[in-house]
C-alpha cells in the first residue's frame, strides 16, 4: 500500500504502525550502533518514523519500505552524531558517543560474549560498522545495504568485508 | 586460485555469492591452504556470532511509546 498525506486518518495510522512493527528492531539497532545511546537511538527512530510518515508520499516501490525506512533512520543517526560532536565541549563527551573509550582487552576479563562482540563492533570506523550491522546483524541482502547506505554494490561488499576482517582478528580466540 | 584471490572473495564466498566456477576455484584452493581455510573459519564464527548476539532490542514499553508520539506526530500532520 502506497501512502499519502491524503490517505484518511485510520488508513494512514494503520500504514504508520505498519511500518513500525516490520521495521522498528533494525531501526534501533542501526541507530544504536551509530549513537551508542539507547535514549539517542530511541528519538532518532522516532525522528525516522515521522519523517518517514511526512514524506511518505515519495515510497514509490511500497516493496522498498524497509530500506527507504533504514535509509532515513542512518541519515538521522548520522545527522544527531554530527551535532553531538559540534556541541560538546567535553572530551569525555565524544568518548561516551563513539564509545571507543572500553577497550576490548578489558571486557575479556568479564568473559560474557555478547559483550566482547559489542566492544569489538564499537571499534570499527562508523561506515564499516553500519554495513557490518545491516549485512550481519540485520542479515540483509547486499544489494539492499548498498541502497540504505547510499552507496554502490562494490563498495557495500567492500565495507562488509573489512568490517568481517577486523571483527575476525579482533575476536580471534574468542570465535 | 591464491590465497590473495581467496581474500578478496571471501565476502562472496560466504555469501553464496560466486558463480560456479569460482566456487569450486574456491573450495579447491581451501581443501589445500590450512591459513585460508583458519581465516575462513574465523570469518563464518563472526558472522554466526552477529546474528545471535549482537541485536540490541527494544523492550515493549519503548516500543509503545515511540509508536504513541510518532503517531500522535502524525495527527498533527
Amino acid at each position: 500500500m502506497v501512502r499519502s498525506l491524503a490517505a484518511p486518518p485510520d488508513e494512514a495510522d494503520r500504514w504508520l504502525t505498519g511500518l513500525f512493527e516490520a521495521n522498528v528492531g533494525a531501526a534501533f539497532n542501526v541507530a544504536y550502533r551509530i549513537t551508542w545511546s539507547r535514549a539517542d537511538a530511541l528519538d532518532v527512530v522516532q525522528d525516522a518514523f515521522i519523517k518517514a510518515m511526512r514524506m511518505s508520499d515519495q515510497l514509490r516501490e511500497p516493496t522498498k519500505a524497509r530500506s527507504w525506512l533504514l535509509s532515513i533512520t542512518y541519515r538521522e543517526a548520522l545527522s544527531l552524531l554530527r551535532s553531538r560532536r559540534e556541541t560538546a565541549t567535553d572530551p569525555s563527551d565524544l568518548d561516551g558517543l563513539s564509545g571507543r573509550a572500553e577497550d576490548p582487552a578489558d571486557v575479556v576479563a568479564r568473559r560474557e560474549l555478547a559483550a566482547l562482540i559489542d566492544a569489538a563492533i564499537m571499534r570499527l570506523a562508523e561506515p564499516l560498522r553500519t554495513a557490518f550491522v545491516l549485512r550481519d546483524v540485520e542479515e540483509l541482502p547486499i544489494a539492499e545495504v548498498a541502497e540504505i547506505l547510499g552507496i554502490g554494490l562494490s563498495a557495500s561488499k567492500m565495507r562488509v568485508a573489512r568490517a568481517r576482517e577486523q571483527l575476525r582478528v579482533a575476536l580471534e580466540g574468542v570465535t | 586460485m591464491q590465497c590473495s584471490e581467496l581474500a578478496a572473495k571471501l565476502t562472496d564466498f560466504i555469501d553464496g555469492a560466486l558463480d560456479p566456477a569460482e566456487e569450486d576455484a574456491a573450495v579447491e584452493h581451501l581443501a589445500t591452504c590450512g591459513e585460508c581455510e583458519s581465516v575462513l573459519a574465523g570469518t563464518r564464527s563472526v558472522v554466526a556470532l552477529a546474528s545471535r548476539h549482537a541485536k540490541v532490542d527494544l523492550s515493549s514499553d519503548e516500543r509503545a511509546r515511540v509508536l504513541s508520539r510518532v503517531l500522535a506526530a502524525g495527527g498533527q500532520g
